[in-house]
């Protein structure tokens, strides 16, 4: 890692895009890691699945997105969540299981999603946000609003059949989607080398989709690369592959039994190409007055942290007859607990 | 009032429906049918394998009428996802045997997203319509009635029309409702006709109709299975026995009420059905009576179904295996302790 001197050198994108880049990663950064610390220490409860170390994934691809734009999520979600704008208070009760969380205490780490920040879906089931995401690009092309969907998906969910069901659709159908694939190099322990025969991006080119492969970990190749993408599908040029190399640190999920699978110099070369290290690095070379907007910036991330733990901690349980609500969204329907209509 | 088939009567609730409201589409396996083809639209464009959405893509254009790829689970999605932008998709499954394809978008996405997103999420709403029913010759995997794996999971609704009125009626409820709905076309009812109202009157999802009046026993019909109990009913009058006839209209959810309050009133139940007979919707509501109204039973309740077999394709073995009439009469007379030879 070299350090220039002088803070003169040509920035690769405007100072505000990657100070507003770094931002998005220190607040993921600071959620997941207190999250990890919170799960270890036994206070939060659920079936979490982090992502660290991928955070130049989220804040690049969502950096070229309107709150119009829908995005598709998986259950390694948390980034993509907080770089769409769900509020991270909202997120952080809803990881505590209590009252007026995001998803009012129905769905939990794995289900977090906001319609109404342009987060329509993410949840436990591999690939399923292939297909989702087609619907808002649907609409956004049937009723030209030159909005984009994005489906965020794994290197195991690329390995769905449904994944390619919806890139074919979305071909045929010429939407304006971009299909991102996070390559963390494992589907639980299972390696992308053994599980896939080609890369996933080399499959987009069979549908005729414009593919990409990029360094995961460096934010201002995925924003770049994401911003292609995404131009094209606001100018009507139809669907996108961006496949993201990057690295989970906390492996698949909290609490796994055992990290063997992991080889070490695998994992150090990762950490020493950490997204946020990274983009530190450029920023430090760059802005003469980086290190103090880097403190506040880390400070902030830190406080609104510190705020949803805060709220977490403080809001009330859920009333246990609150399960029943929610099954259907028509009014007219009351169920029982037998799932029977209440007249 | 006017007289149509039930293809028809579909038909006519997807026109209103769409002519109203310009957020509804329909999507699925050929319901424009050539929309590949130039002018084919206005020539002869199929409307689906059995006609039901002939002429559609005419009056409303391909960017309503769309047709899709043979890949259930991603248009499906999309249906899901374009809920959420503000349409509403009536798409098509064809044969409900298909669900095994597309499974997850029906029982996880589509059943759960309004739940698992929290109470002040919006809803989910999307039809999808599918065939049922067996006596077509088309062997085990596209002639099944399995709603009783949709009704299963919570979030869906399910309706199942008998009369081309309620088939109209449903549909345009289905299509305005908040929530996903399956809708099962019986396919042997395509071409039954019947009176039908005029105008876009929705008929409510989720309560069921009582068909014949009687007192002397209740028969609970799911579907097409409608026609089968109001046969095996006029010859039971003919032997003094008066058959009420609960049609469900909807499987899920249940309208238990309207057949409890018959069966205190007559005091059997027997339940028809073309499903198959374990884990279903009939012995369901044989279960739900006999807990709720054991006191008011006079007689165990009984189900007629076919055998719990895939249904087989040779024409005198796929007659043998639906419900029929004298099936039902036997059934009634056994509740109350008589036999047929009698």
């Amino acid at each position: 890692m070299t350090q220039q001197a002088t803070p003169d050198r040509t920035l690769p994108l405007p100072g505000d895009t990657l100070v507003g880049l770094y931002r998005t990663m220190a607040l993921i950064r600071a959620f997941e890691e207190r999250v990890h610390e919170l799960f270890t220490e036994g206070e939060l409860p659920g079936f979490l699945h982090l992502c660290s170390g991928q955070e130049a994934v989220a804040a690049g691809v969502i950096a070229q997105l309107e709150r119009a734009d829908m995005i598709t999520s998986t259950h390694r979600n948390h980034g993509h969540a907080l770089a769409k704008g769900v509020d991270p208070r909202a997120m952080m009760i809803e990881l505590y299981g209590r009252a007026g969380g995001s998803n009012s205490g129905k769905g939990g780490s794995m289900h977090l999603a906001d319609p109404a920040v342009g987060h329509l879906a993410s949840g436990g089931i591999v690939g399923a946000s292939a297909p989702l995401a087609l619907g808002p690009a649907q609409a956004a092309k049937l009723a030209g609003t030159g909005a984009v969907a994005v489906a965020f998906f794994g290197d195991g969910g690329a390995q769905q059949g449904t994944v390619l069901e919806a890139m074919n659709l979305a071909a045929v159908w010429k939407l304006p989607v971009v299909f991102v694939c996070e390559n963390n190099l494992f589907g639980q322990a299972t390696t992308v080398d053994y599980a896939s025969a080609a890369a996933p991006y080399a499959r987009a080119e069979g549908f005729g989709l414009p593919a990409e492969r990029v360094d995961g970990q460096d934010v201002v190749a995925v924003y770049e690369a994401a911003g292609r993408a995404v131009e094209r599908a606001r100018a009507g040029d139809g669907p996108s592959y961006l496949e993201c190399l990057t690295y989970s640190y906390h492996g698949a999920w909290e609490g796994e039994p055992k990290r063997s699978y992991r080889r070490p110099e695998v994992e150090s070369d990762f950490r020493r190409r950490d997204p946020l290290r990274l983009l530190d690095d450029v920023l430090t070379a760059a802005l003469p007055d980086w290190l103090d907007i880097k403190d506040r910036v880390d400070d902030e991330a830190a406080e609104q942290v510190d705020g949803a733990v805060e709220a977490g901690r403080a809001a009330p349980y859920p009333d246990p007859s609150t399960v029943l609500t929610g099954v259907y969204a028509d009014p007219n329907v009351v169920i029982d607990r037998d799932g029977l209509a209440v007249r | 009032m006017k007289t149509l088939s039930f293809a028809d009567a579909i038909n006519e609730a997807l026109r209103l429906e769409m002519t109203r409201d310009p957020r509804v589409l329909v999507t699925g396996e050929d319901v424009s049918g050539g929309a590949t083809i130039p002018g084919f639209e206005r020539a002869d464009a199929w409307g689906g394998v059995f006609g039901v959405t002939r002429g559609l893509v005419a009056e409303f254009g391909r960017d309503r009428v769309i047709d899709t790829p043979i890949s259930e689970s991603a248009f499906i999605g999309a249906a899901i996802g374009a809920a959420a932008a503000g349409y509403r998709t009536v798409t098509e499954l064809q044969f409900l045997d298909f669900m095994g394809v597309c499974l997850d978008q029906i029982i996880n996405q589509a059943a759960k997203l309004r739940y698992a997103r929290g109470d002040r999420a919006p809803g989910v709403p999307i039809v999808i319509r599918a065939m049922i029913g067996a006596g077509s010759r088309a062997g085990s995997t596209q002639s099944q009635s399995h709603y009783s794996s949709v009704a299963h999971f919570p979030g869906l609704k399910v309706v199942v029309p008998a009369t081309p009125a309620d088939a109209k009626g449903l549909m345009i409820a289905a299509i305005r409702d908040e929530d996903p709905v399956l809708f099962l076309e019986n396919k042997a009812l395509y071409e039954t006709k019947g009176p039908v109202p005029d105008g876009d009157e929705p008929v409510p999802i989720g309560r069921a109709r009582v068909a014949r009046e009687g007192g002397d026993v209740t028969i609970v019909t799911i579907a097409r299975m409608l026609s089968v109990a109001e046969k095996a009913a006029k010859e039971l009058s003919e032997r003094g026995i008066e058959a009420e006839i609960i049609d469900v209209r909807t499987v899920a959810p249940l309208d238990l009420t309207t057949i409890l309050e018959s069966v205190e009133r007559t005091g059997r139940l027997v339940v028809v059905d073309e499903d198959t007979p374990r884990c279903s919707v009939a012995s369901d509501i044989v279960a739900l009576v006999s807990s709720r109204a054991f006191d008011r039973l006079t007689a165990a309740p009984r189900m007629v179904t076919p055998p719990h077999t895939p249904v087989p394709f040779a024409p005198v073995l796929e007659d043998a295996y639906i419900p029929s009439p004298e099936q039902v009469v036997e059934a009634v007379l056994a509740t109350a302790g008589q036999e047929v030879a009698a």
